[in-house]
């Protein structure tokens, strides 16, 4: 009963199907050149749990996180924040 | 006033930690700041409007606490970043596996 109040009110689910491999969904995950492709112009990628990314996108914000998780080609866990936005910082 | 907006304000900031885990009253948030109380005043009803923060009167008292059983005025700010921020990613690996762009893809 908590959990499913948890879940409906303080998460946000979004789901996508990719028509890629998940081994190919995973290095976008998990090395810097997919971050690039993905999200910016330049990223550090150290995708080990504790591990830190950061990203440089075109319009000059960069934004950071710390890899929880990571099981190979199932599962990547990890937080979100923008460096230059107070409003919603890294962690 | 944008959700992002609102909170990127230091004083917000604290006013929401400070009610983060206890109830209080304006007063009592005003004295643990160093600007006037009509500043603190401002400050919790722009949380306020935002959705932020709840208020409940008790006697002549209204005291104010973090919403905390909902990510509130955030909930939309964060689904839509997300949306969009998959969709990238969904556009992007099939961009690159289809004029074999991508990272380590061996195709089945």
């Amino acid at each position: 009963m908590d959990q499913q109040r948890i879940r409906s009110e303080r998460s946000i689910v979004v789901e996508r199907r990719i028509g890629a491999s998940p081994a190919a969904v995973y290095a976008y995950l998990t090395e810097s050149y997919g971050w690039e492709r993905w999200q910016g112009v330049g990223a550090s990628v150290d995708a080990v749990p504790g591990g830190f990314f950061t990203i440089e996108m075109a319009n000059g914000m960069r934004s950071r996180g710390q890899f929880i998780e990571l099981i190979e080609n199932k599962r990547v866990v990890f937080t979100f924040g923008w460096i230059d936005h107070p409003g919603l910082p890294p962690g | 006033m944008d959700p992002l907006q609102v909170i990127a304000e230091p004083r917000r900031r604290q006013i929401l930690r400070l009610v983060w885990d206890d109830e209080l009253a304006a007063g009592d948030i005003a004295a643990r700041f160093d600007v006037t109380f009509g500043a603190v005043s401002q400050h919790l009803s722009v949380l306020r409007d935002a959705g932020y923060v709840r208020v409940r009167k008790v006697g002549n008292k209204r005291l104010y606490a973090v919403d905390k059983d909902q990510l509130g005025p955030l909930r939309d700010v964060l689904e839509a970043m997300w949306v969009n921020t998959l969709d990238l990613l969904v556009e992007t690996i099939e961009r690159d596996l289809a004029t074999e762009h991508g990272p380590t893809e061996d195709p089945k």
